[in-house]
Order: structure tokens, then C-alpha cells, then sequence
């Protein structure tokens, strides 16, 4: 067969594709009698966190994190001069999530894809309102995230936003406060904290707190999906809650990095 | 009846002064708060109205004085900063640094010196080659780049600071220049502490200026003056092997010292220098040398500020 190569070609033979009955998803007990998800944690409990900065040596802030199989680094670049002459009285963030090709079930394309753009847009949004960028005229920040492993979307998108909020607060920015972030899950009428990936496949909705713990502020909140209005205030102060435990974490390792280097 | 006199409650006051001969007007117990205390972003540095504010702090309605980077407060008597160990630099005026041309543009240079912003280095602030003293004219404007091209480095000193954080360069001083016949070594901008002088002929045989902006130059002593030199020139000069093994020697060492966030002088440079001199030269970055030599500046230190004390 002398083929045209414009076409795609497919193969010779076809075989029939595997297909996981959704029923077997179905059957996974996200949680027991006693209230306990499959990890041993409660519905309102968080996984542990693992927060270092100073990762990226020749960033000038940069911060890890590792909330059991969701995995995220972040450097900071700057403020630097602004590239595009244009002159602004404020300074330009610039905020750029990538996921790494291995990172998620299925393999992502290296290049810039649309979610990637919309979590970028989110991320900015979430950080902007605490840093001060007034104090920055003519300046750029850059943000850049990579997952390296992703355990859930929405977990994963709030431990970006933790993450580049250390990782400027690591690069000596001025800002108000440092954000914190956390998700929700909608299941079956439960609230499910800091959902990971199984959980998050048979989620009805999702939420997902931005929140400043010092300054009591909420920068962003991100809902999906159709949910009670009660449950989700609910959600919102379980969000807010570990918002303050994450917000201990990022403090603790923040301190940790200052303290090593004065000694 | 019997009086009794009391002698002053100078205990609750710390009453020292420093060299400048201010004297602490802080409470002992002030005092202790403030000292090494370690903040984030957000955190309440003092609810005490009395404070003034300085870098990195700003204030809330209920009148708290909140810090806005991760570092160290500061106190100088009642104003309250904290500094940052990885802020940008931000130019003082006299500040002496070292910068990489980034732009040429018209009668001016746009500078990297690690700040926010490019700095400037105006054409009418430099020194003409042979010092002949005159106004810059349209023909000097054509050959702006015989004198400094994108990429060159030059040690400069801050001569203005400008409302967005830029600052202006100036180099009419025959210490200040292009650079040449040496290496470039990047620190944290926090380690270089301000000295009477930040050039530096070290007992190995080597030239060192160190820029307040974290960015350092190593380079070949040299003896002749600036006269003699062509100060533009963009050739550098033989080097023998035991120069260049002297240069790359203390170009390590201050890696060494500021991977370990260790302060950065001559002193400290040297102190490190001679601990290195056990090993190889390409041997100095590996991890388990670093400690040894790290280890060995350390002890000497310590001896040093106990000698002094005594």
C-alpha cells in the first residue's frame, strides 16, 4: 500500500478498545462506617504537607510542595524590569502553570494547552490582591509553576496557589499577607476536604478557597457544579479552617528558611 | 529620720550607645522582643503605637504595624524594618556596584545592577579615555559603544535613586570602569556588607571588588594606574596559570561561603581561601568539602571575635 503521507493511516487490524465499566468505579467505598475515607482520614481532614523553599537556586524565591502524590514546584523571577516598554504605575504579575508531560494519568502535551491558560488566569487572580504591586511601578513578577505529579485538579490547583504564595514571599516581594488554598469535594451530599483524584471522579462539585488567614480576606473562591446553598457556606468555613492549618505550615517553613540562614 | 538615697533605675534601660553615640532609648524589655525576631508576610510585628514604620512593614485600621516580607526586624530606636535575605537590591546613593550593560539607547546605558529596574548610566557620567575633561559631544553620542557595548561589565557608583526604585550610575572616578581580565560571581545581595572600601588586593595576588549588589569581580592585580591603561579596552591581558588558578580559588571560596549564607568581606574571603588551600581547586564545590572548609572559617571566626572581645 503506497499511501498518501498527508493522511493518517491507520492500522491493518482494529481491536476492540478496553472499556473500565464505570459500575467498577462505583464499588470503591470513598468512605467506611466509622466516617473514614480509604487514607484514614476524616471528611474534614487534609492530607499532611510537605513545604520547602529555596528549591530553584537560581530563582529568586522559589517553594515545593508535596501533598502525598500531588507534587508542585514554583520559582519566582523578580520584579524585573519590564520587557515591552509601556509604562505602568503598577507592577505586571505574571503567573504561567505548567504540568509536566508525566504528571497526570494521561499524557499531557508539552505545549501551552487551554486548561493550562484558565488555571494560569486563576492563579493570577488569586495572588494578585496580596501582593503589592503598587509599590512596583514599571516591574514584572514571574510566577512559574510545574506539577510534577497530579493527585486531583482542584487540590492540585490550591497547592499551586500555596505554593507560588511561599515561593513570593521566599523571593523577598512585599506583600499583605501570604494566601493559602484549599478545595472541596461535593459527594453524595458530603463535603469531602482536599479531595484526591478517586474522590474527585465521583464528585458532584467542587470548591475552592483562596484565603489571606492574617487579614481575614478571601482573594479568590471558585465553585463548580450544583450544589445546596447551605452546604456550600459550610464548605467555605471547613475551607477557611484549613486554610489557617496550611497557613501554620507555610509560616513554620518560611521561619524555618529565615532562622537557618541568620545562624 | 533618715533618708535614703536611691540610686537611678538604670536596669530596666538597656542605655547603650553606639558609635554614632545615640543612645538606645528602648526598654530592656523592648529590647529583647525585638531581638533576632523573625517574621512572614501579614505577621503583627508590635500592636504599640509609637512605632514608626519603615521598609517592609505597613499598618492596618486598628493601628498594628504588620510586616509585609519574610526576614528580620530591625530597630533603629523607634522605627520598625524588616529586611528581606532575598530582596532586590535597591540603590543607595554611594553605593558602589557592579553592573552588566543591557541597553545602549540615546546618551545612555541601561544597566543591570540586580534591582527592580535597569539603572542608567548617563554618557555626561562617564570619564573620558586619557581624563581629558570636556562636554560630551554629538560625536561621542555615535561611539557610545567604543566606550561601553551591551554585555560589558563595569563597576560604577549610585549617584541618584528615582521614585519607580531605578537608580543612576555614574563612573567619574578612575577606580570605576570596565572590568576585564578577571571573573564574575553572583551572591545574595544581603551577604556584602558596606565597608570604608569595597576594593580589595587579597595576599594571593588577586583583585577583588566587591558590588553592595551582590554581584562580585575577581580579577588579575594589577599595578598600573588608570593613565596608563586604556580604560575602554575590551582585550584582556595574559594571565598565567597560577593567576587563573588564584582567581577561580577565591571565586569558589566566596560560593562556598555564600551557599552556606555566610557574610561576605575580604576577611571572610580569605579566611575561606586558606581553608581551601588543602584541596583542588575544582574540588571546592562538592558537598562534603564545603563543610570541612566551612567548618574551619567558622572555628576561626569565633577565635576572632574572642580575641577581640579581650
Amino acid at each position: 500500500m503506497s499511501g498518501d503521507r498527508r493522511r493518517i493511516q491507520g492500522p491493518e487490524v482494529t481491536v476492540a478498545p478496553i472499556i473500565i465499566k464505570s459500575t467498577d468505579r462505583e464499588k470503591i467505598q470513598l468512605k467506611d462506617i466509622n466516617g473514614q475515607r480509604r487514607d484514614g482520614r476524616n471528611l474534614e481532614d487534609i492530607r499532611p504537607i510537605f513545604l520547602k523553599t529555596g528549591l530553584i537556586s537560581q530563582a529568586n524565591g522559589s517553594a515545593y510542595i508535596e501533598l502525598r502524590r500531588t507534587k508542585i514546584a514554583c520559582g519566582v523571577y523578580g520584579p524585573r524590569q519590564t520587557k515591552i516598554p509601556s509604562f505602568s504605575g503598577r507592577g505586571n504579575l505574571n503567573c504561567e502553570i505548567k504540568f509536566t508531560p508525566f504528571s497526570c494519568l494521561k499524557r499531557r502535551q508539552p505545549y501551552r494547552d487551554a486548561q493550562e491558560k484558565e488555571l494560569s488566569q486563576l492563579v493570577y487572580e488569586a495572588l494578585a490582591p496580596s501582593i503589592r504591586l503598587d509599590l512596583l511601578p514599571k516591574s514584572t513578577i514571574d510566577i512559574y509553576i510545574s506539577v510534577l505529579e497530579n493527585d486531583g485538579m482542584a487540590s492540585c490547583f490550591a497547592a499551586a496557589i500555596t505554593c507560588a504564595s511561599v515561593a513570593v514571599a521566599d523571593a523577598g516581594i512585599e506583600m499583605l499577607d501570604q494566601v493559602a488554598a484549599c478545595s472541596a469535594s461535593y459527594i453524595d451530599g458530603d463535603i469531602y476536604m482536599d479531595s484526591d483524584l478517586v474522590e474527585e471522579q465521583r464528585e458532584s462539585g467542587s470548591l475552592i478557597l483562596s484565603y489571606m488567614p492574617s487579614l481575614n480576606e478571601v482573594t479568590h473562591i471558585l465553585q463548580s457544579g450544583k450544589v445546596e446553598v447551605s452546604l456550600t457556606t459550610q464548605a467555605i468555613e471547613q475551607c477557611t479552617d484549613a486554610c489557617s492549618k496550611i497557613y501554620s505550615v507555610m509560616n513554620h517553613s518560611l521561619l524555618e528558611s529565615v532562622k537557618n540562614k541568620i545562624q | 529620720m533618715t533618708f535614703q538615697f536611691l540610686s537611678p533605675k538604670s536596669s530596666s534601660y538597656t542605655n547603650k550607645v553606639d558609635v554614632d553615640g545615640d543612645i538606645d532609648m528602648l526598654l530592656k524589655t523592648e529590647r529583647e522582643n525585638f531581638e533576632t525576631q523573625v517574621v512572614t508576610p501579614g505577621e503583627i510585628i508590635t500592636s504599640d503605637t509609637q512605632y514608626m514604620r519603615g521598609h517592609g512593614t505597613f499598618t492596618t485600621e486598628k493601628n498594628q504595624r504588620l510586616s509585609s516580607v519574610a526576614g528580620v526586624v530591625e530597630h533603629v530606636n523607634k522605627l520598625i524594618s524588616v529586611r528581606s535575605l532575598h530582596a532586590r537590591y535597591t540603590g543607595d546613593i554611594g553605593d558602589l556596584v557592579i553592573g552588566r550593560i543591557t541597553e545602549v539607547s540615546q546618551r545612555r546605558w541601561k544597566v543591570d545592577i540586580n534591582s527592580r529596574q535597569d539603572a542608567v548610566l548617563l554618557l555626561s557620567a562617564i570619564n573620558l579615555p586619557g581624563g581629558i575633561q570636556r562636554r560630551k559631544t554629538e560625536a561621542d553620542e555615535l561611539q557610545m559603544r567604543k566606550f561601553f557595548s551591551e554585555g560589558d561589565l563595569l563597576v560604577a557608583e549610585v549617584q541618584g535613586t528615582f521614585q519607580d526604585g531605578s537608580s543612576s550610575l555614574h563612573t567619574r572616578n578612575s577606580k570605576y570602569g570596565k572590568l576585564r581580565n578577571g571573573s564574575f560571581v553572583i551572591v545574595p545581595q544581603a551577604l556584602v556588607q558596606r565597608c570604608k572600601t569595597h576594593f580589595h588586593t587579597l595576599p594571593c595576588g588577586v583583585d577583588l571588588t566587591l558590588g553592595l549588589n551582590g554581584y562580585i569581580w575577581v580579577s588579575k592585580h594589577t599595578t598600573q594606574t588608570a593613565e596608563e591603561l586604556e580604560i575602554y579596552s575590551n582585550e584582556n591581558e595574559e594571565i598565567d596559570q597560577e593567576n587563573r588558578e588564584s582567581i577561580a580559588r577565591v571565586c569558589n571560596s566566596i560560593s562556598v561561603l555564600s551557599r552556606h549564607f555566610m557574610c561576605i568581606n575580604d576577611k571572610m574571603i580569605m579566611l575561606a581561601y586558606e581553608a581551601s588551600l588543602n584541596f583542588l581547586v575544582k574540588d571546592l564545590l562538592k558537598l562534603d568539602v564545603m563543610e570541612v572548609i566551612i567548618s574551619e572559617v567558622s572555628e576561626k571566626m569565633t577565635l576572632l571575635k574572642a580575641g577581640v572581645r579581650r
